[in-house]
């Protein structure tokens, strides 16, 4: 059958990191293909984690800073221009609009050089607050049209039951969105965890560093310690595999729905 | 009442809107806007490390034409971007096909988990993964593989031979399930009307025919959405080679991202640096453009 070939090639790189996470140099070399006898599992991974630790909880220290104020600022904004009229709007909407059309990549040298200048290098906040202005156009852009969708009986009900404005924001929106600000967190903690470069570029200091980049130098440390090399991989799979666990009814429905489109 | 006066009377009406407006914009002003028109105009200077430019006109992109290593990567990006798109466009739609045409519900949805299950695994760690698998011999998966089947003719040092370093890069992530990709086939799929597909069932036609009759065109949003996807991802997603060749060996798999980065952080030249973002950002903006114009007059619905 096809599929089960597919998904056995799709996993099988996967499969082999978690059983090489296991051996020794030793049986590494001896029983290359096969999980070896006594198992080194301890050994590996407690020397994985140690190296990963502090990585992983940077990342989700600016992972979790990230999401909240992305969802923060792009639900008011999306929820403004959703469901009131006011002058400007439209001029506003297309100035964040057309950002989608400005490629990440070409303001990456002088992006570089402007966080210096804000003396923000080694710092979280040198990749939080580029993550929370990065994804703004295109959530404000979904956001904005589910917003829309929801029906004006809804907000009128609240308002009659003598909630203000932004009540209904926080009443009547932001509970019926619950799905769709799932896709857009897991999305958005997805890109954060998956970032090489822009941490690369902006932290000299091991200690701040993320995940990625902490992966990055740390093979070039460990010249045999393949095990450990490998454990190291998988636990830096472990916090995304959880929130997927928890997320994933919800991140199907989400892009099913339409969550992911240009 | 005046249409100044007017104006003056709703703004004062909304200004707590513009308040809630604030942080959006204050964020794109500073980390987008920003950024960006600096690039533009810095791609019109000698910028070094320091900071310090000096407008030089069209100087850095005359230099840009002269540049073979630049050159090279506009070749290399344009087969890696070509073999994206065939990618996206055959192996996850197959496999989203292949599921969709599963009996049992429960089936279904474990093949799609299955699937979909290495979105959790950084994509650090997947390149790496993979840059071990193309490794030399002993270790390296896939000479280890060719040695277990008597292939040893077959054996490379596939990243490091300029001749394959490419081929290997291309071959990365092979069966090219994106998982992403695959989801919006599937929903796709699913937004098919079901008596469509009983029409064509009626009509005694086989999957083959249905899948090439009815799934293809109906699917034309899906893959017009993943083109536009892939190509601006392609083409500027280059941590991937910095990770798997560096560009190397030699310039053999250098792309114009990786090329920016390096004339920037090795050599100095951010000027120079900028102008390669802005060469990059014209093409995007031409390839969304052809995209959007071929492809939009034959949108399909039955």
């Amino acid at each position: 059958m096809v599929l089960v070939l597919l998904v056995i090639l799709t996993l099988y790189p996967f499969v082999f990191m978690a059983i090489t996470s296991t051996k020794s140099y030793a049986q590494f070399l001896h029983s290359y293909w096969i999980p070896a006898w006594p198992p080194h599992i301890v050994e590996n991974y407690v020397a994985a984690w140690n190296q990963t630790r502090g990585y992983l909880l940077n990342t989700i220290y600016v992972g979790v800073l990230t999401v909240v104020g992305f969802l923060f600022t792009t639900t008011l904004a999306a929820f403004v221009f959703a469901r009131f009229r006011f002058p400007g709007k439209e001029i506003l909407f297309g100035s964040l609009m057309i950002l989608m059309m400005i490629p990440q990549i070409l303001q990456l040298i002088p992006a570089f050089m402007w966080v210096r200048k804000l003396q923000l290098l080694n710092t979280y906040w040198v990749l939080i607050l580029p993550y929370i202005a990065g994804g703004q156009a295109y959530a404000v852009f979904i956001l904005r049209t589910f917003f829309s969708s929801l029906p004006q009986g809804l907000f009128d009900a609240a308002r009659i039951d003598g909630a203000r404005d932004f009540q209904t924001y926080y009443m009547v929106a932001l509970p019926l969105s619950k799905g769709i600000l799932a896709t857009l967190a897991i999305l958005r903690v997805q890109q954060v965890w998956n970032d090489l470069i822009w941490p690369l570029i902006t932290l000299a200091d091991d200690s701040k560093r993320t995940i990625t980049v902490g992966l990055y130098y740390f093979q070039g440390e460990t010249q045999t310690q393949y095990g450990a090399m490998f454990a190291g991989y998988l636990i830096a799979s472990v916090p995304l595999f959880l929130l997927f666990l928890v997320g994933m009814k919800q991140f199907m429905a989400g892009v099913t729905s339409g969550a992911i489109k240009a | 009442m005046n249409p100044a006066q007017n104006l003056w009377s709703e703004l004062r009406k909304s200004w707590h809107l513009y308040l809630f407006l604030l942080p959006t914009f204050a964020f794109i002003l500073i980390f987008r806007y920003y950024p960006a028109g600096s690039a533009v105009f810095h791609a019109f200077t000698r910028w070094n490390g320091a900071g310090i430019a000096t407008w030089v006109g069209l100087e850095n992109f005359r230099t840009l034409l002269t540049d073979f290593i630049f050159v090279a990567s506009l070749k290399n990006i344009g087969i890696i971007l070509a073999a994206a798109l065939i990618k996206v466009l055959i192996f996850p739609m197959l496999a989203a096909e292949f599921i969709f045409n599963l009996r049992s519900e429960r089936g279904q949805y474990w093949y799609r988990f299955l699937l979909i299950l290495p979105i959790v695994v950084p994509g650090i760690v997947v390149t790496l993964v993979w840059r071990f698998i193309m490794g030399p011999k002993p270790l390296g998966v896939l000479n280890a593989l060719l040695e277990l089947l008597g292939l040893t003719e077959w054996q490379h040092a596939w990243l490091a031979d300029p001749k394959i370093a490419l081929i290997a890069v291309l071959l990365v992530g092979f069966p090219w399930i994106d998982a992403i990709a695959m989801l919006i086939y599937y929903a796709g799929l699913q937004n098919i009307s079901g008596d469509v597909l009983d029409a064509s069932k009626i009509d005694g036609a086989s999957i083959w025919e249905r899948v090439m009759r009815v799934d293809l065109p109906l699917l034309f949003g899906q893959f017009k959405l993943l083109i536009i996807i892939t190509t601006i991802f392609t083409l500027q997603n280059f941590g991937g080679m910095l990770v798997l060749t560096n560009g190397g060996p030699g310039y053999a798999t250098m792309v114009p991202g990786l090329w920016m980065y390096q004339r920037a952080f090795q050599a100095d030249r951010f000027g120079y640096a900028s102008a390669i973002g802005v060469v990059l950002l014209v093409v995007m903006l031409a390839l969304t453009w052809i995209n959007n114009k071929l492809l939009k007059e034959t949108d399909v619905t039955y």
